[in-house]
């Protein structure tokens, strides 16, 4: 019998190869050396070179049916966002980790695996590929919630992120093999193929339904969201962080795709359903997140809301909507990233600073962190000279533009809404202090400068954006050209 | 050329510059220790001085029509067909401008050094000052309204923070929410005009606006679109009837006084309407209105002068009167001669409050002058640094100020008509009485303080020597041609404005002269580093020596010049029979008995600030009362209670939910995956 050997291009997939080499090394360093400094060197190293991959990757293009694994500017502006957001996190870790006594010899190898699961996941062909890639970033996801082995909030959430993971999984799987067998294909191009040529089956449908509910799981839209709050306070901070700016970007990424390209056909289906989605989302993380008293679980449902937001642009699709999209979803992995990083650099000794009073007065002993928080928040909100401000205008815009006014509408009374909590968390970090200052801790100066930089980001691309809007622009005309 | 290019490029960092040290001595400055601020404060104004002049010398090598470079930084938001891009325009006003501005506020800055030094808030001050240069110089290099109106919005914050500098004293915190709101009700209407713009034309970009405005709007809508702009320039420019604000920005300390409220950020109103031009002058009807605004405010303002008694106070309101000429000027279509006046102007008259900080200073902040006298003696550098800014504000011959007031007095007479110009030669005289009546009240007569006199240190003399020069031979860049100058201002700037059309109308007899002095000076003018005062010098000295062989005597514009040197001559006369000679002593005293009516009107600044209080303040009170507990309390209140209290309510809600149990999350997650495909 002969077996037809897969042709394996192994330059396509150069930025994976790394990555995985890279985890495998470090995790094999830890194994015998036990050095965290090493395998934290180590893994910076893989991404860094992977970035490079990435880079080289610029221009080229591997279309979806040549390769199992596709190159085009959409994959490389998010991998290129991934591997960013991973070596983002590691810096943050730094003195989190010595902290709070997470394994650093485990955790940041596993970083490096879920960014692999990440990056497979834009770059997928086929369904196939694609559930491989979410379960390699979820269980990740879940070993990363539960690295903080002896706080006990840290191992529920990893629980409950499991249990109720396995059953999203379970749904996509279903739908899957729906859509499999209705179109007979696992591939986006042929199936996208044979739904646009017969009519709209019901279990292509009901496929379709039930693959939404798997993914909507991962990103945390309404009803699928109620993990989102639990495992964001329970997770180590900047694992929090990690899940809102990348993994949750990384199958938003997934399902703009999705909807756009070959769902789009019964796509008309759809946008009643998802407008109410999205408004749902947005309503459900705003009004959530007015009563919270913790702020990582205030960040959690601004999360939710903020789906509820890049939502608006799979409702209205098109050309001004993707672009709007990218550009919401790199300002939202900036942003989030660099809101949970301050709340990771502002515990105390080994406790975290969750509760909202304790953050009174918090900048005259740590400016830095505040002052980039302060410029995160006002970013989520939305307000003028940062990058939200930007992101928002286009996604509204974009909105506007395809008659989809009630949605605006709705979105910019939401982000009225959200002022209160974000303005509420401002406000009490820059009150008089009152009785005396307590004795600042002393953070690593590497996260700090990461954190600095984050949020220097945001200005800039709120003051001077043309650069990445180019980029974005650029990208999307390049795919929006058929396949 | 190539190389000319290479420094046009440059011209991003003559904002960005002051923006670094506002920026470094924001965040660094507390910590750095005055030395390393002023540096960085007086350094970084320094450098943008130095790259507006060596752009400036560039540009005056390109050919006259070539002067028009447009420079896009980014492009800031671009949705659709609106474009925000951030876009710098250098033409001849604009450059003009930048350079005044950067060299001013270079003086200025060092000055403050020296009038700063004991100040606690030391970088506060200079964070601040550089911050409003960089506003300053944004405002005039805009290329586009919204960039403008970034200055400009930013210009007055500026002014606001810094008239409230020293905000735990009550005034000064009053003072400076004045002035904010004042200008901001301007403000309104010109955001109003901006849009009115881009209704219009679609566009806010200068050079796409004023091109050939004619083409898209009539007469009817330019006079709406200059009224509503001119209305901004009102506001920032103090004039009537919102110029009540100035005189109580005087609460800053004297060198902002002398940089935001005498020389740059005053005459942006000037520079608007100078910019807007081309849309003013397709409606007669509001070059009218800005002509007599600007009258009333200059004569209005300066009887007010007259009467005051405090030093910084006459100043403002003789800005005030200044900025009035300028309106004038504008409005009687001579828009390079309000450009020249704001020019002489800005150096006379920071020089004066400089002068006047130095007075101040000395004696331990006084500023009444009926307590100063005799000072002459004490501190013979600030002495006479002000006589020779005195000099040049009163219009004596021969020092700025005469040139740029002759240009308007002259525009005034021939487009205005005799009764305008009769009323701006009546004011012109005040100005030469109330600027002298400081001088020898102040620095003449026996002294009626008893302190010790602070001597100003060598950091405070400097600026005022050197601006003294500039008042000195400032007005030597626009001798008019009937002197035998080549009016090389209105020339720099006709690529703004059209050719000088005044001069031309007014002496067609002298044509060919005009024409032959102004080929000279275009070959003058090729050479000239403007802003090099030695050169200046130089070349004055020429054409004044060439000027006196074939000036044309007797002509009418010989005629108005000699009047108005008369009656600056007659105004300072007055002050030194009032307030020197015995005789005169007990005049002031007399009149004030005599005519008590009038006196009290100018002692109540025409009761503009108590009519106001009456009418907009107090019925404001009372409709806030109103709307406090009738609307906002009864309704509003409850309204806002509601929707909070439903939104919190809705989040308990929302949070009950969330039980925390991991069978109840799998619940929803199905009952929403029902929901999902029974809905499709």
């Amino acid at each position: 019998m002969e077996i037809a050997l897969p042709i394996v291009n192994l330059g396509t997939i150069l930025p994976q190869l790394i990555v995985v080499t890279f985890a495998v090394a470090a995790l094999l360093i830890d194994a015998f050396y036990r050095n965290v400094l090493s395998v934290f060197i180590v893994s910076f190293l893989g991404l860094l070179l992977a970035l490079c991959a990435v880079y080289s990757q610029y221009g080229v293009a591997v279309p979806y049916e040549e390769s199992m694994v596709a190159i085009n500017g959409y994959t490389v502006f998010f991998n290129a966002i991934f591997i960013l957001v991973a070596a983002a996190t590691m810096f943050i870790s730094l003195g989190y980790v010595d902290l709070t006594g997470v394994d650093g010899g485990k955790y940041y190898p596993l970083i490096l695996l879920a960014t692999l699961g990440m990056m497979l996941l834009v770059s997928s062909r086929d369904l196939l590929l694609m559930f491989l890639a979410i379960e390699l970033l979820s269980v990740s996801s879940y070993v990363l919630v539960a690295s903080q082995q002896e706080r006990w909030v840290s191992n529920e959430a990893a629980i409950k992120y499991m249990l109720t993971g396995a059953f999203a999984s379970a749904f996509l799987l279903f739908g899957i093999a729906l859509v499999y067998g209705a179109t007979g294909a696992i591939d986006f191009v042929t199936i996208g193929r044979k739904l646009s040529g017969g009519q709209a089956l019901l279990h292509v449908q009901v496929g379709i339904a039930m693959m939404l509910v798997g993914l909507g799981f991962k990103v945390a839209m309404v009803p699928f969201h109620m993990w989102a709050p639990d495992v964001y306070e329970g997770a180590p901070t900047p694992i929090s962080g990690f899940l809102s700016a990348g993994s949750k970007v990384a199958v938003f990424a997934l399902l703009l795709r999705l909807f756009t390209d070959p769902f789009s056909v019964p796509h008309v289906d759809w946008v009643s359903a998802l407008w109410w989605i999205s408004v749902l989302s947005m309503t459900v993380g705003n009004v959530s997140a007015l009563l919270q008293t913790n702020v990582k679980r205030m960040l959690a449902y601004s999360s939710i809301a903020h789906v509820g937001y890049m939502l608006v642009a799979v409702v209205v699709l098109g050309e001004r909507a993707m672009e709007a999209a990218l550009l919401y979803m790199a300002v939202y992995a900036t942003t989030g990233l660099a809101a949970f990083g301050c709340v990771a650099y502002l515990s105390k000794g080994s406790e975290e600073r969750v509760n909202m009073q304790d953050y009174t007065a918090l900048a005259y002993s740590y400016p830095i962190q505040s002052a980039v928080l302060s410029v995160c928040l006002l970013s989520l909100a939305g307000i003028p000279l940062t990058a939200g401000f930007i992101g928002k205008f286009y996604l509204f815009g974009a909105a506007v533009n395809s008659g989809f006014i009630g949605l605006a509408i709705i979105g910019v009374l939401n982000s009225a809404v959200s002022l209160y909590y974000y303005l509420g968390l401002l406000l009490r970090m820059y009150a008089m202090p009152e009785g005396a200052a307590e004795v600042v801790m002393s953070h690593p100066m590497a996260g700090r400068l990461v954190l600095a930089v984050l949020g220097i980001t945001i200005l800039v691309l709120g003051v001077y954006p043309s650069p990445l809007l180019g980029v974005i622009k650029e990208v999307v005309a390049a795919i929006a050209s058929p396949v | 050329m190539v190389e000319g290019r290479q420094v046009f490029d440059l011209l991003w960092l003559v904002p960005a510059i002051p923006l670094f040290g506002a920026i470094f001595n924001c965040l660094l400055g507390a910590r750095a220790g005055n030395l390393i601020v002023s540096i960085v404060g007086c350094g970084s104004i320094g450098l943008a001085f130095a790259l507006s002049v060596c752009i400036f010398r560039a540009f005056l090598d390109l050919p006259p029509e070539d002067r028009m470079i447009e420079f896009c930084v980014f492009q800031w938001i671009a949705a659709g067909n609106f474009l925000a891009p951030i876009d710098l325009l250098l033409d001849p006003l604009s450059m003009a401008m930048i350079t005044m501005v950067s060299g001013v506020s270079f003086l200025i800055h060092v000055y403050s050094v020296g009038y700063m030094e004991k100040d606690k808030c030391f970088a506060r001050y200079f964070f601040y000052l550089n911050l409003f240069v960089f506003f300053m110089l944004t405002l005039v290099l805009a290329g586009n309204f919204l960039v403008l109106y970034i200055g400009w919005e930013g210009v007055g914050l500026c002014s606001y923070l810094l008239i409230s500098f020293w905000y735990e004293k009550r005034t000064a915190a009053a003072a400076g929410l004045k002035a904010f709101v004042v200008t901001r009700f301007g403000d309104f209407f010109f955001a109003l005009g901006i849009m009115l713009v881009f209704v219009q034309f679609g566009t806010i970009h200068f050079h796409s606006v004023f091109e050939d405005p004619a083409k898209v709007i009539d007469s009817r809508m330019a006079m709406w679109i200059a009224l509503l702009i001119f209305a901004g320039a009102v506001g920032k420019s103090a004039q009537i009837p919102l110029h009540t604000w100035l005189p109580d920005a005087m609460e800053a300390p004297t060198p902002v006084s002398a940089l935001i409220h005498a020389a740059t950020m005053v005459t942006a109103g000037v520079y608007l309407v100078a910019r807007c031009y081309p849309i003013f002058e397709l409606s007669p009807v509001s070059l009218q209105i800005v002509g007599i605004t600007g009258l009333l405010t200059a004569f209005i303002s300066a009887t007010v002068a007259l009467v005051h008694t405090d030093i910084k106070r006459i100043l403002a309101y003789s800005t005030v009167s200044q900025l009035g000429h300028m309106f004038l000027a504008l409005g009687v279509g001579a828009p390079a001669a309000a450009v020249f006046h704001l020019l002489t102007h800005a150096f006379a008259k920071a020089l004066l409050f400089l002068g006047s900080g130095a007075v101040i200073h000395a004696l331990h902040d006084e500023m009444d002058i009926r307590n100063m006298g005799g000072l002459r003696q004490y501190i013979p550098a600030t002495f006479y640094t002000f006589t020779i800014g005195a000099l040049a504000m009163s219009g004596i011959p021969g020092l700025a100020g005469f040139f740029s007031k002759d240009a308007i007095l002259h525009a005034t007479f021939v487009n205005g008509g005799f009764l305008m110009w009769a009323l701006i030669v009546i004011t012109a005289s005040m100005t030469g009485f109330y600027t002298f009546r400081i001088i020898f009240m102040a620095f003449f007569g026996e002294k009626r303080w008893d302190v010790h006199i602070h001597h100003p240190g060598t950091v405070m003399v400097i600026p005022l020597v050197l601006l003294a020069l500039l008042a000195a031979v400032g007005g030597y860049m626009g001798v008019p041609h009937v002197l035998g100058g080549g009016d090389r201002i209105s020339n720099f700037l006709a690529p703004n404005f059209g050719n000088p059309e005044v001069h031309a109308t007014a002496e067609p007899s002298n044509k060919g002269v005009a024409l032959a002095a102004e080929d000279e000076t275009a070959v003058v003018e090729s050479e000239e580093a403007a802003e090099s005062e030695k050169v200046l010098e130089g070349v004055t000295a020429e054409t004044l020596a060439e000027g006196e062989g074939h000036a044309p005597a007797g002509s009418p514009e010989m005629l108005l010049m000699l009047v108005s040197a008369v009656m600056a001559f007659s105004g300072v006369g007055l002050a030194y029979f009032f307030y020197v000679t015995p005789e005169g002593r007990e005049v002031p005293a007399m009149l004030s008995d005599k005519f008590g009516a009038v006196y009290n009107i100018l002692t109540n600044a025409w009761y503009f600030d108590k009519v106001y209080k009456a009418v907009f303040i107090d019925t404001y009170m009372l409709m806030s009362e109103f709307f406090w507990k009738a609307v906002d309390t009864a309704v509003i209140d409850h309204a806002v209670r509601g929707v909070a209290g439903s939104l919190l309510g809705g989040g308990s809600i929302i949070s009950s939910l969330q039980l925390g149990l991991v069978r109840w999350y799998a619940t929803v997650m199905v009952l929403g995956a029902i929901i999902i495909i029974l809905y499709i």
